[in-house]
């Protein structure tokens, strides 16, 4: 009985909270200038690992990603995020990195000193073959210690797949810094390698188009002692009241999410995955303003309706959209081209289908698969699928085998 | 929105694991409350069908990820339980009941909003599969099953309620005595789990024992 009482007690819940470190009083960071955009593009490149492959393999990407730096390093989906800055002509590069398929994380604090490429790059003059980027790596909040040197080697040649990040940039099971399809996880997709998202649209008791993946409430996603049963039975000022995501954020709504998308990312694909066809003329609304929006801005921002049964098609098309919405359809061709669906989106274990993926893009069109997570299998789907895009978890995962060996 | 943030580690991992723990905790305790049976046995046994009605303080163990304004954990629980089973081994029923899990009331609640008038609630409905063991009036009960989980929440004058199922289970010990002929009296401490909703109550009831039909 004792045994049992202690295995009792031991079930109890217990946190297992992880911290991504930062640097105390801000680090180097803290004194420096921030970077331009075009400045930190500079560095975008397939590196060697020279000292570092335990870490991070042989090879890696390094990539602007919006206002960070960020290295993919296929190992574990790993991935380190650098905030940029300058003090005087040496260039100062700090974050984390962590493997996002594990809970490995740690400080990252790289250097370009104004003697060593410092001063060109920031004159705008690209890094040669001859150029390292070196710098230190740290296990959890210890002071990093364990060397890294990249030396590049060649530029990335093309960034026109799409890389979708899944539930907004990734889900909570990878422990990640934001929730799933909050406003931060979208802020930080980029930084993870995605130049899309794709995001779930359901509605509240009272029409307010949620970003929402569940049909019910549950502790995996939300924090709130009454937020129980569907989604639909409550309003959104109950939700907004009641309940917030994981990280304590709030449940946004579709509009914010696109104003976020719009104002502080530069992302370029929106797939909104409608959950509800009660949802379906509303987020047709929402894409027709924030594509206008994106417009006026002088954005290329392509927003899709994800349908992926045979009700919400049937929805679709009783509301009349086919002519004036893009429509995403994860069903068969033949009902893509019924709708006159921009994207197809078959599941990525029905193998690749290059193809039908020709088809498509012979008449038009553009091919994502989903969800596809698994290393051994991204890039034959690149290599093979005729694909467009590829929705992911692991945005890293796909940006290093895309950008390393496409 | 800073990358340093505290980040929470797989929820939905944790649920399963709990789901497993469950089962793994009731079996060992009923394997445990088997060989203890068996080792006390020397008495003759006879067969039973009993209803037990019970009632008490209950109380929320969890403490609120996050609160209002005034927020109560505690109320009066009821259960009702049918137990068939020997007089000195193992018993088995059905146990259901209601038991107030928490509540919270604002009425002047600062919001996105605007000020609002707030008020929620937190229910919920075993429907379990009890197995029991007694021994010199002492009971031991483990129960595995389903709760009903019910919120009502009112907010600006709007009413929402809602429910689902959830997986948990029950442990308790307690003590009864005969009162009359088939009739007895007891108290019982019982702790509810609830794994999905990660929510435990621990409640003390005194409870009435109808003997129904048997030795």
């Amino acid at each position: 009985m004792v045994v049992t009482v202690s295995i009792v007690l031991i079930s109890c819940e217990t946190d297992n909270s992880i911290v991504v470190p930062e640097f105390s009083n801000g680090g180097k960071l803290a004194g420096a200038l921030p970077l331009e955009r075009k400045q930190i593009q500079m560095l975008n490149g397939i590196y060697d690992v020279i000292d570092g492959t335990d870490q991070f393999g042989k090879i890696v990407v390094v990539k602007q990603t919006g206002n960070t730096l960020s290295i993919f390093t296929g190992k574990n989906a790993g991935l380190v995020v650098f905030h940029c800055g300058k003090i005087d002509s040496s260039l100062i590069f700090e974050g984390y990195w962590r493997y996002t398929q594990g809970s490995e994380s740690g400080l990252a604090q790289f250097e370009i000193s104004a003697e060593d490429n410092g001063k060109s790059l920031l004159r705008g003059i690209p890094p040669t073959m001859s150029f390292q980027f070196r710098g230190v790596i740290g296990d959890a909040s210890s002071e990093p210690t364990t060397k890294i040197t990249l030396q590049y080697n060649r530029p990335i040649s093309d960034t026109s797949f799409v890389i979708l990040a899944h539930r907004g940039g990734g889900r909570n099971s990878d422990r990640l810094a934001e929730s799933e399809n909050s406003l931060g996880i979208i802020q930080l997709a980029e930084s993870f390698g995605a130049n899309g998202i794709e995001i779930d649209v359901r509605p509240t008791k009272d029409g307010v188009p949620i970003l929402f993946h569940d049909e019910n409430f549950s502790p995996r996603l939300v924090d709130g002692e009454y937020c129980v049963g569907p989604v639909s039975n409550y309003t959104f000022a109950a939700i907004r009241t009641l309940c917030t995501l994981k990280n304590g954020e709030r449940v946004p709504t579709l509009r914010e999410a696109l104003d976020v998308v719009l104002n502080k990312t530069t992302l370029s694909v929106v797939w909104l995955d409608i959950k509800s066809p009660d949802v379906i003329a509303q987020a047709a609304e929402i894409q027709k303003e924030y594509k206008q929006k994106a417009s006026s801005m002088g954005r290329t921002l392509d927003i899709y309706l994800g349908l992926a049964t045979e009700e919400l098609v049937a929805r679709y098309k009783k509301e009349d959209l086919i002519t004036s919405a893009g429509a995403l359809c994860e069903l068969s061709v033949n009902n893509v081209r019924d709708i006159k669906a921009k994207v197809w989106a078959p599941r990525w274990t029905l193998g690749p289908l290059p193809a039908d993926a020709q088809q498509m893009r012979s008449e038009g069109r553009k091919t994502f698969v989903w969800t596809l997570d698994q290393r051994e299998f991204i890039l034959p789907f690149i290599t093979g699928g005729n694909l467009d895009g590829i929705l992911t978890n692991y945005p890293a995962l796909v940006a290093f085998e895309y950008y390393a060996f496409h | 929105m800073e990358y340093s943030q505290t980040i929470r580690r797989l929820s939905p991992l944790n649920i399963m694991l709990s789901i497993k723990q469950t089962y793994f905790i009731i079996v060992s305790i009923f394997c445990s409350l088997v060989v203890f049976a068996q080792e006390q046995d020397t008495v003759p046994t006879s067969f039973r069908l009993v209803a037990e009605l019970g009632s008490g303080y209950s109380y929320k163990l969890n403490e609120p990820k996050t609160t209002l304004g005034i927020y109560t954990r505690d109320g009066i629980a009821g259960t009702v339980r049918l137990k068939w089973g020997s007089s000195n081994l193992l018993g088995i029923g059905v146990e259901t009941g209601w038991i107030p899990v928490s509540s919270t009331k604002n009425s002047a609640l600062l919001s996105e909003f605007g000020t609002m008038n707030v008020s929620a609630s937190l229910s919920a409905v075993p429907v379990l599969a009890v197995f029991s063991i007694q021994r010199m009036g002492i009971q031991l009960h483990a129960g595995l099953g389903y709760y009903r989980m019910n919120s009502t929440v009112t907010i600006a004058g709007s009413t929402m309620q809602s429910s689902e199922w959830n997986l948990g289970y029950i442990l308790s010990l307690g003590y009864a005595r005969p009162l009359f002929s088939n009739y007895g009296l007891g108290a019982e401490v019982k702790w509810n789990n609830i794994v999905e909703q990660q929510v435990s109550i621990i409640s003390f009831q005194i409870r009435l024992i109808c003997r129904l039909f048997g030795d």
